[in-house]
């Protein structure tokens, strides 16, 4: 059994890191798609009008209680049957966005429950329109706490991308196991994917953290 | 009850408060009522809170509303704020309803979003629970809604709310958070937030409630100030029988969801004609 060889390690570095590089743009852009599309489906849910609330509430069900493996194949492969082709990089950022987007919904209306309910009375009582009323008042109380399990989600939906490897994107372990199987080498290539996400993992929670301490100083 | 003086509190000029001469709040209103309620009932579930309560309110006048909890004194606030709706009968500020308006076809329809804030913006509260905004120092909670609702521009905006702070006493504490801020401090910035959007019609919602004893006199002092200097219409919920006979025109008390009986002051606490209202007021006495 050969030990860790580091010059081979080395030479697989620029092909890893260009997957790497789609790795993250996937977990940034899915990111970025999950933070904004679930804050409007966790204000949809909270409305009043249950034409509106119902189908989103149920939407939102539906996409937590199925796998993303099942999802992102959808779209990818069952999708162009009705004339609606997509890459395999748009499916994956679409895909682990919306899924993410609905785990994040809930996480939103958690923080937004936690807003007393005199703050809403003092916005109408101000004749505060309700985008205003969100976007200055609620919002900036409601985030806060929920920064923490944001951040979890984000280094979750990191880990995640790999589930994209099922529908041909090109992410980091994906093309770990391409070289694993061309020089039935396996041990350095798949190990160096692990410190990847262990090192990016770590960066993210900090960064989360920093985060945090700057609103908590506000 | 303690009424502590409040040595700091400036004077104001009758304009910073409304912005508006006392002639122009009393004018639309004559032989108008400024606020009315038509027989206004309002349920929660089996329960009547309001039952086809009639009140009228004129301009400039002063209105205590006392009673025993539960029946309705506090909702009969939080319905013409529009908190909470109704669920029969109709609310006028200054003639023009909270729940219906005029169609295009002239008939009357359920008012939209646009009609409510409309009638809305005459109406300011104040909270029990003070409801500040706890990210915004005391400055930022005064500005907000009069940049953003009324377009207030934020220079102009700051002026006034300085202004409107130092009148409640608190000129030294603009830039204080909330948490920051003692109970009474915490409800007079609430007060000046109010002011800030010039209503016409001013609610006050058991205000010194939640404040201990010796911080209800810093408030019911700035109220009594807003009351003597200025032409506002004020309607108050309070358990503070001394400074409602001292300061209001008129005392409903308040049975059932309806008026039980009303009169000036002086009638109401010395002379009151119902059995009912004799046994509140006696049970309050003792009680202090």
């Amino acid at each position: 059994m050969n030990f860790f060889d580091w010059n081979y390690a080395i030479q697989l570095l620029p092909e890893l890191f260009r997957a790497a590089l789609n790795t993250i743009s996937v977990t940034l852009l899915g990111f970025a798609i999950a933070i904004v599309l679930g804050l409007f489906l966790a204000i949809g849910r909270r409305s009043a009008r249950i034409w509106i609330s119902w189908p989103i509430g149920g939407v939102i069900e539906f996409i937590r209680s199925t796998p993303l493996l099942i999802q992102v194949y959808f779209l990818y492969y069952v999708l162009p049957n009705y004339g609606v082709s997509l890459t395999a990089m748009q499916v994956g950022v679409l895909g682990i966005g919306l899924h993410y987007a609905c785990y994040l919904a809930e996480v939103y209306r958690s923080g937004l429950d936690a807003v007393p309910r005199g703050q809403w009375e003092a916005v109408t009582a101000l004749n505060m329109s309700p985008s205003l009323a969100y976007r200055n008042i609620i919002l900036p109380q409601a985030l806060r706490p929920i920064l923490p399990p944001v951040g979890n989600y984000l280094v979750a939906m990191l880990k995640d991308t790999p589930v994209l490897s099922a529908i041909t994107v090109v992410e980091i372990m994906q093309q770990a196991k391409n070289i694993g199987s061309e020089t039935f080498r396996y041990l350095e290539p798949i190990t160096m994917v692990g410190v990847f996400f262990l090192v990016l993992s770590i960066v993210l929670a900090y960064l989360v953290r920093r985060v945090e301490a700057r609103l908590e100083q506000k | 009850m303690t009424t502590s003086p409040v040595s700091n509190i400036q004077i104001a000029p009758s304009e910073i408060l409304t912005g508006v001469s006392s002639a122009a709040i009393s004018s639309p209103a004559i032989g108008k009522p400024m606020v009315s309620f038509r027989s206004v009932t309002k349920r929660y579930g089996d329960f009547t809170v309001l039952d086809g309560l009639e009140l009228d309110v004129s301009a400039g006048e002063k209105v205590a509303i006392i009673g025993p909890s539960g029946s309705g004194k506090s909702t009969l606030l939080r319905v013409l704020m529009t908190l909470e709706g109704i669920d029969e009968g109709s609310i006028l500020v200054e003639g023009e309803s909270l729940t219906h308006m005029q169609g295009r076809n002239g008939k009357l329809v359920p008012t939209d979003a646009k009609h409510v804030r409309a009638v809305r913006g005459k109406i300011g509260m104040v909270f029990q629970g003070f409801n500040l905004f706890p990210h915004r120092t005391a400055l930022q909670n005064v500005t907000e809604a009069p940049v953003h609702v009324l377009g207030v521009k934020p220079a102009e905006a700051r002026d006034r709310a300085v202004q409107l702070l130092e009148m409640v006493g608190l000129g030294a504490k603009l830039d204080h958070y909330p948490s920051q801020l003692s109970g009474g401090q915490q409800q007079r910035v609430a007060i000046a937030r109010a002011l800030a959007m010039r209503p016409k019609v001013m609610l006050f919602d058991e205000v010194t409630s939640a404040l201990d004893p010796e911080l209800c006199g810093e408030v019911l002092n700035v109220i009594r100030r807003l009351g003597s200097e200025h032409k506002l219409t004020m309607l108050m919920v309070t358990h503070q029988m001394g400074f409602a006979r001292e300061f209001a025109d008129r005392v409903c008390f308040f049975y059932k969801g309806r008026i039980h009986e009303q009169g000036a002051p002086g009638q109401l606490f010395e002379n009151p004609q119902e059995e009912r209202t004799r046994s509140f007021l006696s049970a309050v006495r003792e009680a202090n």
